[in-house]
This record gives C-alpha cells, sequence and structure tokens, in this order.
C-alpha cells in the first residue's frame, strides 16, 4: 500500500467520524501545517464531491425514467378504463333500451300477478270446493313436482260440478287453473267470462297476459291500451310499460 | 411498522447488496408523488421536481441508516411528508431568491437549487463531467459511484462481486488516480 492509499484511508476515517478525539487533533493539525496534506485532503473531498453530483444526476435521469414510464402506464390503465366504462355504458343503454318481447314480458309479469291471488293462508282438505280456496291450497305446491298434476286434478275435480262452472264469480279462478296448467286458450275463455263477475279488473289484466302467452301483440295491445285508458283500474303502470315495450317491437 | 417496510428498513441497515436493492426499492415506490404533490400541488417544474424527489429520497435513507425514522408511522407516509417539506422549502427559497448565476461547478456541488442548464458555461462544465466519468471506464465508475454513495469496501465487493474489500481498495484508489489526472488536479 502506498504513502497516498495510506492517506486516503486517514480521511476516510476523519470524514466517517471514526477517529479518537486524539487522532482527530493530530490529523486536523498536520492538515493545518502540512500544505500538501492539505492537498490531498482538498482533493480527495473534491473528488468525492464529483462523483456524488455526478451520481445525483445519474440517480435524476433514472427518477426522470421512472416516472416517464409511471405516467405512461397511468395514461394507459386510465384509458383501458375509460373505454371499458365506455362500452359497459354503450352496452348498457343499448340493452337497457331493447324492447323486451312477449314472452319476455309474461315472464317478467305472470308470476308476480298469480301469486297476488292466491294467499298463502288458506287452509282446507281435499273437499274444498270453492276455486278460490283451492287454487290458493294448490299454489302453495308452485316449486314442487307435484305442482302440475295437482293442477290438474283440480280442474278434473272442479270442472266435474256444474254448480261450480255455472257461477260467474268463479270464472277468473278456473281461469287461473288453466293458464297456470298452460292451457292458455281455456284459461283465455274464462277470463274473458270473467268480465261480467267482480274480478272484472283481474279478469281483463289476464286476458292481456294471455295474448302475451299466445304472442297475439295486437289483441295483447288493444286489452292493455284499455286498461291504460281505465284511469281506475288497478293495473295502469304495469299495462303501460308492456304496451311500451309491445309498441317498440314493430 | 408493517412488515412491507420493515423488510426495507433491515435490508438498509443490512448493507450490501440488500441494501442496494432496498434503496432502489425506495426510489420507485414513491414515484406517483411526482405528479400528485410536487408538480401538481406544489407547482414544480419536473426538473425542480426530480431534484426534490432525489433530496427526499436521500433525507429518509439516511434517517433510516441514522436511525432516527422509528416507524411511528408508514414509511411512505414519512415519504410523503418528507417530500413535501423539502418542495415547499425549495418553492419557498426559488421565490426569495432568484437564481444565481455562476460560472463554477463548484457552486452546484454546494447549492442543488440552482438549474445546471441555466449558465452557459456551467452546463458546459457539467456536459464535460459526464463524458469524463465515463472514461474512466465501468468498473472505475462503478466504484467510485458506490463509495461516493457511502457504501464501505466490504459492501462494494459484495455488490460489484469482487473478490474482497483489499481488492476493492486497491482499486478505487487506482480510480482516484485516474479521476484527479482528468480533473486537473
Amino acid at each position: 500500500m502506498t504513502n497516498q492509499d495510506n492517506l486516503y484511508d486517514i480521511i476516510e476515517q476523519y470524514l466517517n467520524g471514526a477517529m479518537t478525539p486524539e487522532e482527530k487533533l493530530t490529523f486536523e493539525r498536520e492538515y493545518d501545517t502540512n500544505p500538501d496534506v492539505k492537498k490531498e485532503v482538498d482533493d480527495y473531498i473534491l473528488m468525492k464531491k464529483v462523483v456524488r453530483y455526478h451520481g445525483s444526476l445519474q440517480r435524476k435521469k433514472e427518477i426522470e425514467t421512472l416516472y416517464k414510464e409511471h405516467r405512461i402506464k397511468r395514461t394507459r390503465t386510465w384509458q383501458i378504463l375509460f373505454a371499458a366504462a365506455a362500452v359497459f355504458i354503450i352496452g348498457f343503454f343499448y340493452l337497457a333500451n331493447q324492447p323486451q318481447t312477449p314472452l319476455k314480458l309474461l315472464d317478467q309479469y305472470a308470476s308476480i300477478t298469480v301469486e297476488e291471488y292466491s294467499p298463502g293462508t288458506m287452509m282446507g282438505d281435499d273437499s274444498t270446493t270453492s276455486p278460490k280456496e283451492r287454487f290458493a291450497q294448490v299454489y302453495k305446491l308452485k316449486d314442487e313436482d307435484a305442482y302440475q298434476d295437482s293442477l290438474e286434478a283440480s280442474i278434473v275435480r272442479l270442472e266435474a260440478n256444474e254448480r261450480i262452472t255455472s257461477n260467474t264469480e268463479n270464472a277468473f279462478f278456473l281461469g287461473l287453473f288453466h293458464f297456470e296448467a298452460g292451457n292458455i286458450s281455456e284459461a283465455l275463455a274464462y277470463f274473458k267470462k270473467a268480465e261480467s263477475s267482480s274480478d272484472v279488473m283481474a279478469a281483463e289484466w289476464m286476458q292481456g297476459l294471455c295474448y302475451l302467452a299466445q304472442e297475439d301483440v295486437p289483441n295483447a295491445k288493444r286489452i292493455f291500451k284499455k286498461i291504460v285508458e281505465n284511469p281506475d283500474h288497478d293495473y295502469p303502470d304495469r299495462a303501460k310499460d308492456i304496451l311500451k315495450n309491445l309498441n317498440r317491437l314493430e | 411498522m408493517n412488515d412491507e417496510d420493515k423488510k426495507l428498513i433491515d435490508d438498509i441497515l443490512e448493507g450490501g447488496i440488500r441494501k442496494r436493492r432496498a434503496c432502489n426499492q425506495l426510489l420507485k415506490d414513491h414515484i406517483r408523488y411526482i405528479y400528485s404533490l410536487l408538480i401538481g400541488k406544489l407547482n414544480l417544474t419536473e426538473d425542480d421536481a426530480y431534484t426534490v424527489y432525489h433530496d427526499s429520497w436521500v433525507k429518509v435513507l439516511e434517517s433510516i441508516e441514522a436511525r432516527t425514522f422509528r416507524g411511528n408511522s408508514k414509511l411512505s407516509t414519512y415519504f410523503y411528508t418528507t417530500l413535501y417539506r423539502t418542495g415547499l422549502n425549495f418553492s419557498n427559497r426559488i421565490k426569495r431568491e432568484p437564481q444565481k448565476e455562476s460560472t463554477d461547478i463548484l457552486v452546484h456541488l454546494e447549492d442543488e437549487r440552482v438549474s445546471p442548464s441555466k449558465s452557459l458555461e456551467v452546463s458546459d462544465q457539467i456536459k464535460a463531467l459526464e463524458p469524463m466519468m465515463n472514461s474512466l471506464g465501468n468498473n472505475c465508475k462503478d466504484i467510485l459511484l458506490k463509495w461516493a454513495d457511502g457504501y464501505n469496501m466490504k459492501e462494494i465487493a459484495q455488490i460489484l462481486g469482487l473478490a474482497n474489500a483489499k481488492v476493492v481498495k486497491a482499486r478505487k484508489s487506482q480510480c482516484l488516480k485516474k479521476l484527479k489526472k482528468l480533473l486537473g488536479l
């Protein structure tokens, strides 16, 4: 190791504060009195500063590069998000504005309507003869395998009783039985008969649903228009919604 | 202190390769604050923002090494606060004292606030600095940069894959002689 290397070691120790107080004093005295030592120390410190400055310039370039990469990535992320949002919004409005078909409308409104006519608290045994009471009982089996058989069995039993079929007040619920069993034409006939009963509004509404089931758009529109134009009707809003969709199909 | 912060701090205090990786990680992790805080809020130019970011990064490192950062807040919060204070001071100094004209690179070594590009003579000297450092060769440049950053000989040997601290010391000495000649000292 040269004298200069030894001196560099000592300078490093001094700059790092690794000297004892006595060593520090000796070093500082040497610096003050020996011009050659002073020059070496000053040169060493200057070189460290120059290198550190160069290092900081390099690091600032690195920071600039990292920052620009970050901005590009961020801009791309935002662009992707905006594009995705635009696609979503356009897609949403497109789909929301698609007119619903008669069968879709039927799906939407049939179950909520039928459920309204079948309060779940009706109790009774098999011998219950009122169609309304019988329907409430059978409807409880809606989600079970026995529902369809139960509907058909009830239809057979009720229609075998002339007293029941001749009473206009029973027509609506007989219509409901057939509607639920999928016998739309029979259901429609009963609902038309029920127009002269106390269930006239419900019967009109169910006629509309039957026409939807048959995809008979003109007759469906006729019925729902009639409902909308009746200020005392029970279902003007629903009818309006259905009519709006049916009109857009054209 | 959360695990992530603890690991970063441990790596910095460990020194060597782990410290270098951790320092780079710290530099990258908060780059988003350049726009959101320095440029967006404090209205610094991009150039000044890089200076402030660099200075803050150095301050945070120094406080970790001096163990003055005790982990009472998240490291990112501490970095943000340091960045904000440094940026604000920088911005206020710019307003109070207009940029000094200087033809001497040594002034810039003392005052990093002075933007090099503003003075033609200084700009020339600083432009000469990069080719000068490059002419030392990559080995010398790597050793001297790590030395100026405060790594000890053992750490530099580990980072650069050299045999041991003695080898680094000897090479550093030779590199400093070259640099002395280039600087005309």
